[in-house]
């Protein structure tokens, strides 16, 4: 009966932390599912898979690593297997209807400055993706290399070699 | 500017506009909890159904050999009859048994997929390799069809038949056996194993409670 009520009160506890990281970090959660988001794999069902996945983990956290460094890690890993669900997703991904919505309706240049970022990213490849969020989220390359799982030295070159892809990419577009 | 500065002031837009956005409420998040907890019963449920199914398998395969070394020498058939069977029967126990071996590396691959422990690279690899494995299986699966239609076409004196007899034969063989193979493996051993896996850390986290 005590050991019961002990338990319920642990998952009570576990619960109710789970709620606070999401409430913490959901920006960041959400961030990440715009960078993965395609029309087969719309923003928030990329979002609600990475809650589960951080319900199901969050238990075997141990600090070994910052938080917010699992959270990305949980993120971007449950977006990737996301889109291995759809094999036949297009190469070439369009701005989906759910990111469209959180778009400023009032400004035609701001809107047009978003939709060129969602073009751009689109056509990344997804450990580009990662390497491109972090680096945009103001991560040093200690943290980019421990999520990412490359050396520093390494996450450095990839991320010279994806401003030449971004820059031949954009020289494309404007012929 | 360049791009990648472009890229950044955009991304910075993008973060002022979703400021005060809220994404989830805490009743959608007891929700998420509840449905996972629900899963994880459900989960130990299929657990079980896929041990009886390997079991079965494994029963079935056991059977073969022991009719194949045991039973048949002592039946009376004809000399054909008896090249058929000692043929057929070890074909159809070397596809249950690789089939089971394929689905038990299979799983055990899935199982080792951990969202929240892989780093980002080693997870891509594995989605690459899951990927690979994904076109063998089909692979393989066309190859035994073929070996089978070949093995049933003398196992059935089918080469005795008319050609538009022996036309309808390979026809028909290929839908009923390309729809049996992927459709029916796919629904009732591959779904299963992927939920399994999808569902495997609440399963091992009941075992601590």
């Amino acid at each position: 009966m005590k050991q019961n009520e002990e338990r319920r009160m642990a998952t009570d506890i576990l619960e109710q932390q789970y709620k606070e990281v999401i409430h913490t970090y959901k920006l960041v959660i959400f961030r990440v599912c715009t960078m993965y988001a395609s029309e087969k794999a719309p923003v928030m069902d990329l979002y609600q898979e990475t809650l589960i996945n951080i319900w199901k983990g969050y238990p075997k956290f141990r600090g070994e690593s910052k938080l917010s460094t699992w959270i990305y890690r949980v993120a971007i890993n449950s977006c990737i297997t996301f889109m291995r669900k759809e094999r036949n997703a297009p190469e070439y991904v369009h701005i989906n209807e759910q990111i469209e919505n959180y778009l400023p309706q009032e400004s035609d240049e701001k809107k047009e400055m978003l939709k060129q970022l969602y073009r751009m990213i689109s056509k990344l490849e997804p450990l580009e993706k990662s390497i491109i969020l972090l680096y945009l989220e103001e991560k040093n390359y200690d943290e980019i290399s421990e999520i990412v799982g490359l050396s520093s030295t390494n996450v450095g070159t990839k991320i010279n070699r994806i401003k030449e892809k971004l820059k031949k990419m954009n020289k494309k577009e404007q012929n | 500017m360049d791009e990648l500065d472009q890229l950044k002031k955009s991304w910075n837009l993008l973060n002022e506009e979703i400021q005060d956005k809220e994404f989830v409420t805490n009743e959608q998040l007891q929700e998420i909890i509840n449905s996972c907890k629900k899963q994880a019963q459900r989960s130990v449920n299929r657990l079980n159904k896929f041990q009886m199914v390997s079991l079965g398998i494994g029963f079935v395969a056991s059977l073969s050999f022991i009719i194949l070394c045991v039973v048949l020498p002592q039946m009376e058939m004809s000399n054909t009859g008896r090249i058929k069977a000692i043929v057929a029967i070890p074909f159809f126990a070397l596809t249950l048994v690789g089939g089971m071996y394929w689905d038990l590396k299979t799983y055990r691959f899935l199982l080792s997929m951990k969202v929240d422990e892989l780093p980002v690279l080693d997870m891509i690899r594995k989605i690459q390799i899951f990927r690979k494995w994904a076109q063998r299986e089909v692979m393989a699966i066309i190859i035994w069809i073929f070996l089978f239609m070949g093995l049933y076409y003398w196992l059935g004196d089918v080469y005795q038949q008319s050609l538009v007899g022996q036309i309808v034969f390979f026809a028909f063989s290929f839908v009923l056996d390309a729809f049996m193979l992927y459709f029916i493996y796919k629904k009732l051993v591959f779904n299963p194993i992927h939920d399994i896996k999808q569902n495997m850390d609440e399963l091992n986290r009941l075992a601590q409670e």
